[in-house]
């Protein structure tokens, strides 16, 4: 079918980048969000404008709160009739559900501290099920208020979930989505380099005054290829990351039974209980223990904070406290974990050194992830998440290029939808997102269900700039450059000064003061305004060179008259 | 009926070999190794983390394969002959072994 193996690279590499690359563009944009989702939590949030705090003392504010944690409503009624077996009888009403699980959670970039309580469902239909239901709260780790559950947390709460599931829960099919486009991403990479591995210096050439086609081809290659090891590292340890649950779940399916004898050796050999004793007993002193993993850890000469605290079986003599370490100081997502009895304060387990595999997996994934503190290093990444949507977006736009003459003899309209896919995939994302964080400042704080109104705005405005794209898409067959783009990037970049502007009138933190004194603020600020001048800029140059496209298409035009009548 | 000698034909049966029996071959081959080791008393964590690493490599090289072999038959066999194969005896192996002990 194909005649070489570079051509059949060729065609997957047009056709499958095409299809799922506009899931690749999503992905990527938001991936580089995620980098800074903190710091955007802290522009949406504006109590939670302070710095960072370790993690409170757990006997005085941690556990009395914990203990008044009730079970989310939405939980209950979802999960509560799916676990419960009624052959035992009625469901326990959502209040009386015993806590089965306390944890905390900090890094150090989070001012407020985010709590959570397992519950148990008394009379489970799988006793060996994960039989919990959820209750999460955020605090003031100084004071111990807590904030309102329905505040959004825009940053880590919105678009980090979309850089991995676009948001899409409905049986998880948003993270498949996305795993396949990350697998189509490596195999667009390794046939991009297929493709033209007989003339290297293609990959290093770029001609920004030779004709769109050529220059926009010039900056796919080079995007793809200058930042080729980052771009491949990150698909693959984004695959990693999910597939032992979802894409490769073997361990979870068919080998489960495996599986599970493991767990059963493993609970014997590190004395962690697999199950509940049924004895109710006491918490010991947690913060007691919590300086006994500090110790230890300075003695491996690795201090640090603590990051995550986890009790599990509460308030049961099986119970026990696993602490870990916040890896903020290196790559691997090492979390040093010490395990305490809870009723006793006894030292159970410390987890041994790791395996090479299990190393290897930890750097992967924690380069991924980056919990780490080295602000230079995350800039990098959002520099290579955005070098990445280029590359995708070059690839939309060299498509289209090559093809629109040929589209329009033929009157198919190919082009003219994958240029309106592409407008609403760079420039309408752009505003779907700066809309979101208007509506964020124009929204008012006290009102009910806010973060909901702002999910609508972002979803909303995104539709309106597809219908925006295709409504102007029509240019595209007569071979200009479609208006969309320049119109959207006017409205993305006067959006994007509004949120600035909202951002000091509604909190009074204007630039010059976060600059000096609050950089999470500042960084999101100051983004917006490059990222609106970037904007200004390109409407002025497509401004120019829609006038150059006029005139080629009344050449086009003249010819495919003369064509006609001969 | 479809058209099978249509031009979209053997693009979509390539497609479809590569995508799913690429997967369904990965998916025996992590199967199998796990079940195959663990026995041999290799660390649950470890041959599960190793595999899934390599398995993800392994997929994308069958599934670039498959979409430049000139053997649709041997694409087809392999993949799905080879990944149910080995899935299958991958449980009769986790059976053996839990059975065993």
């Amino acid at each position: 079918m194909f005649s070489s193996f570079r051509q059949s690279m060729a065609w997957l590499h047009t056709w499958f980048g095409l299809t799922l690359g506009f899931i690749l563009m999503v992905v990527f944009f938001f991936g580089s969000l995620s980098v800074f989702d903190r710091e955007i939590d802290r522009w949406s949030i504006p109590e939670s404008r302070f710095e960072p705090q370790v993690m409170p003392s757990f006997d005085e504010m941690l556990l009395p709160i914990l203990r008044s944690v009730e079970p989310e409503v939405q939980d209950y009624n979802t999960n509560m009739p799916l676990l419960h077996d009624l052959s035992q009888g009625p469901m326990t009403p959502r209040t009386e559900l015993p806590a089965d699980e306390f944890w905390a959670y900090t890094t150090h970039r989070d001012p407020v501290l985010i709590m959570g309580v397992g519950f148990l469902v008394p009379q489970p239909l799988d006793p060996e099920g994960h039989n919990h239901i959820h209750g999460n709260i955020t605090i003031d780790p100084r004071t111990g208020k807590a904030f309102p559950d329905d505040q959004l947390k825009i940053g880590s709460r919105f678009f980090y979930p979309m850089h991995y599931s676009l948001n899409w829960n409905w049986n998880r099919i948003g993270i498949y989505i996305v795993g396949i486009a990350a697998f189509i991403m490596m195999a667009a990479l390794v046939s991009g380099v297929i493709i033209h591995r007989k003339r290297f210096r293609e990959f290093f050439t770029f001609r920004p005054n030779k004709q769109t086609q050529r220059s926009v081809l010039d900056l796919h290659n080079l995007t793809g290829m200058v930042a080729l090891p980052f771009h491949f590292f990150f698909t693959f340890t984004g695959l990693l990351i999910f597939a032992s649950f979802y894409f490769f779940p073997v361990t979870h399916t068919q080998l489960e039974p495996l599986h599970d004898y493991h767990e059963m050796v493993e609970a014997s050999e590190t004395g962690l209980p697999h199950k509940r004793a049924g004895v109710p007993t006491e918490i010991a002193s947690v913060d007691a223990m919590v300086a006994k993993a500090k110790q230890r850890w300075a003695e491996k000469d690795m201090a640090g904070e603590v990051g995550f605290l986890k009790i599990t079986h509460v308030d049961d003599a099986n119970s026990f406290v696993s602490i870990y370490r916040a890896g903020s100081d290196r790559v691997a997502l090492v979390g040093e974990g010490m395990h305490f009895n809870a009723s006793t304060g006894e030292l159970i387990r410390e987890e041994p050194p790791r395996s090479a595999v299990s190393e290897i997996n930890e750097f992967l994934t924690g380069l991924h992830l980056q919990h780490f503190e080295h602000w230079l290093l995350r800039w990098l990444y959002v520099f290579g998440g955005l070098v990445g949507a280029i590359c995708i977006a070059t690839g939309f736009i060299f498509f289209v290029e090559k093809r629109k003459r040929q589209h329009t003899l033929q009157g198919s309209s190919g082009s003219q939808v994958v240029d309106a896919l592409a407008v609403t995939t760079v420039t309408g994302m752009l505003v779907a997102t700066v809309s979101m964080l208007v509506a964020n400042r124009l929204l008012p704080a006290e009102m009910v269900g806010k973060g909901y109104w702002e999910q609508v705005v972002f979803w909303g405005s995104w539709s309106v700039m597809l219908l925006h794209a295709f409504w102007r898409s029509s240019a595209v067959r007569h071979m200009h450059i479609s208006p969309a783009w320049r119109e959207q990037s006017i409205l993305f970049a006067v959006l994007a000064i509004a949120a600035v502007i909202l951002n000091w009138i509604t909190t009074g933190d204007h630039l010059l003061k976060t600059v000096f004194h609050y950089w999470p603020v500042a960084g999101v600020d100051l983004s917006l305004l490059v990222s609106s001048a970037i904007a200004i800029y390109a409407a002025v140059y497509l401004k120019k060179r829609e006038n150059v496209a006029v005139n080629k298409a009344i050449e086009f035009s003249a010819q495919k008259l003369e064509a006609s009548r001969g | 009926m479809p058209n099978f000698s249509s031009p979209a034909w053997p693009i979509a049966s390539r497609i479809f070999a590569s995508l799913v029996g690429g997967y369904l071959f990965t998916w025996g081959l992590i199967a199998i190794t796990i079940a195959a080791l663990i026995p041999l008393g290799i660390e649950f964590h470890d041959v599960e983390m190793g595999m899934l690493m390599l398995g993800l490599l392994i997929y994308l090289s069958l599934f670039l394969w498959g979409m430049a072999t000139d053997k649709l038959i041997w694409l087809w066999l392999i993949l799905f002959g080879g990944g149910v194969t080995m899935t299958v005896l991958a449980s009769v192996l986790q059976q053996s072994f839990l059975q065993g002990i």
